[in-house]
């Protein structure tokens, strides 16, 4: 039923393309929706996303579809689908959910959250799953530009002597940049070096795999076992179970 | 006269030069003083997609900006604005977060955040504290007749328990408030509060132009002379991405996208080029200006 429930959630049709989460048999047609496979499950995980900021109300998904109907990017992605990710880690698809591609498309826009009947917070279990997600080395390459910036410019994008000409033109003061207090963040809770190592994994996999997966972020098979990474939930536990996400 | 630290982030300085030299000249209109900061940098919003802690320790660094000048934080852009509000109302009411935020804070030598400093867009201030009222009452140029789509976005108004609820985070009304007190005439489209998917443009880019693809049709429908919203990546989105948006749809919008205070200014009878920077909108609002009896 579970299986069920997984593949024929939402009635869409994932146009040949990955399936949200399916970092499995990535692009290859028909089966690109997740396959549950019982062997692969880990039933901690619905707990390890609760223990993370932003996740505690994960158990509480009734799968009503809310936030798919709600969802900007599901409308006009069919890789995408909250709900089915949701339901994929509550199920214990840590593996997919982890390291496929289908997490890192939520536009944090809110909508969803507004409207869950369960109060849910779609939008927060998003970021707490990509929370893990980087911890374990799949930080996005979207992401990874971003930690580099802000450790050599101390924001997203330079500005230049041409940028501050332009400002000076139009009466602004000019902007000077100063990465050192930023940098200094990034490096004390070391998202720097996560970045690189997931950069190193990717490498690693696609010399693996003699360049099949070549673009393919997020790593498959035993090499995700492997993982050194921290024990579930241990180094960010959610500060005070009253934090941001309660009214 | 109320004075705020200014805070612009990363895409304004300088992809937005057009938005923030029109805030500055309309909040010195109504009596905001803007205090530029020099140690601001990024708002720490991008983080927010990988790390807890580290998106929360950079916005709360650069509150401790404004706190060490005694000051509360005005923002222009909404990422800016959901990141910084977040920091400011998590660490305001939660007091073993901020520990752990200052022992990190501490460690890469920045002092410490007493949580006290807040946070507000320039379009709440404009909205609750000037009031439409007030801003009606310096109109000069009143843009009667011009038919106007408001866009207000996300991280602005949403989620509610970040924003007071000071206006609805399912159907908001603010921008509409303001662009009737101005004269106009507010538009309603489908999908109103659906966002521009500027937060995955780096990540799909293919999907982030099919969401502003479709905001733009649902606009087109009902026929607007422009888009009006109040930040710098709806506006990229919108504005920077329409003519290869209509290339890629093979569709005409031509819709001009103007910031929030770019309409009042015109309004109240501010030059164009030199206080609202409207030269440096990429969809130009020339027939806008035409009717307007604007050079
Ligand atoms: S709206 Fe809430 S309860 Fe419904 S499927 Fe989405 S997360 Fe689950
Ligand atoms: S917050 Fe993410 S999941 Fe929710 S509606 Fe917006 S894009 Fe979709």
């Amino acid at each position: 039923m579970a299986g069920e429930a997984e593949t024929k959630a939402d009635g869409k049709e994932p146009d040949g393309k990955q399936a949200a989460g399916g970092g499995q048999q990535a692009a290859e047609g028909p089966e690109a929706f997740p396959v549950v496979d019982c062997d692969e499950l880990d039933p901690g995980f619905r707990e390890e996303v609760a223990r993370e900021a932003g996740g505690e109300n994960i158990r509480r998904c009734f799968q009503c579809g809310t936030c798919v109907a709600m969802c900007p990017v599901a409308e006009h992605d069919a890789r995408y689908d909250p709900r089915r990710i949701i339901r994929m880690v509550n199920l214990g698809m840590r593996k997919q959910v982890l390291s496929g591609p289908g997490i890192w498309l939520c536009s944090g826009c809110y909508n969803c959250f507004e409207r869950c009947p369960q109060d849910v917070k779609p939008t927060q279990i998003l970021q707490a799953i990509q929370h893990i997600a980087s911890r374990e080395g799949h930080t996005h390459k979207a992401f990874k530009g971003a930690i580099g910036l802000l450790c050599q410019r101390g924001r997203l994008i330079e500005v230049s002597e041409f940028d501050n000409r332009a400002r000076g033109k139009l009466g602004l003061p000019g902007i000077k940049e100063d990465p050192e207090p930023t940098k200094k963040i990034v490096v004390h809770e070391k998202i720097d070096e996560r970045a690189a190592e997931s950069g190193q994994r990717a490498a690693e996999k696609k010399a693996d795999e003699g360049g099949r997966a070549a673009g393919q972020q997020g790593s498959e098979g035993a090499e995700g076992k492997k993982e050194p990474g921290p024990a579930p939930g241990t180094r960010h536990p959610a500060p005070g179970a009253d934090k941001e996400g309660s009214k | 006269m109320k004075e705020y630290a200014l805070f612009i982030g990363c895409t304004i300085a300088t992809r937005g030069l057009n938005y923030e030299v029109s805030s500055r000249k309309v909040a010195e209109a109504f009596g905001i003083r803007f205090a530029d900061i020099p140690g601001f940098g990024c708002c720490g919003y991008p983080m927010s997609h990988v790390d807890h802690d580290t998106s929360l320790s950079i916005a709360a660094r650069n509150l401790v900006q404004a706190q060490e000048r005694g000051l509360d934080v005005i923002t222009l852009c909404s990422a800016c604005t959901g990141a910084l509000t977040k920091a400011s109302k998590v660490l305001a009411g939660n007091e073993k977060e901020r520990n752990h935020i200052n022992r990190i804070l501490r460690e890469s030598g920045a002092p410490e955040y007493r949580g006290k400093v807040k946070v507000t867009h320039f379009t709440r201030v404009l909205y609750e504290w000037i009031g439409p009222e007030a801003i009606s009452k310096r109109v000069t140029r009143p843009l009667t007749g011009i038919r106007l789509a408001p866009h207000h976005g996300c991280h602005y108004e949403r989620p509610a328990y970040l924003f007071d609820g000071f206006d609805s985070a399912k159907r908001p009304r603010s921008l509409e408030t303001i662009i009737s007190a101005v004269g106009a005439t507010p538009v309603r489209y489908l999908n109103m509060e659906r966002c521009c998917g500027g937060d995955i443009l780096a990540i799909e880019e293919k999907t982030a132009t099919k969401v502003v693809n479709s905001k733009l049709r649902d606009i087109k429908d009902v026929g607007a002379d422009a888009m009006v919203l109040h930040c710098p990546f709806c506006s990229i989105m919108y504005d920077e991405y329409q003519a290869t948006i209509e290339e890629a749809f093979n569709e005409v919008y031509k819709l001009p996208v103007l910031y929030l205070p770019q309409v009042i200014g015109l309004a109240m009878g501010m030059d164009p080029k030199k206080d609202l920077g409207l030269n440096l909108n990429n969809v130009k609002p020339k027939a806008l200006l035409a009717r307007l009896g604007v050079k």
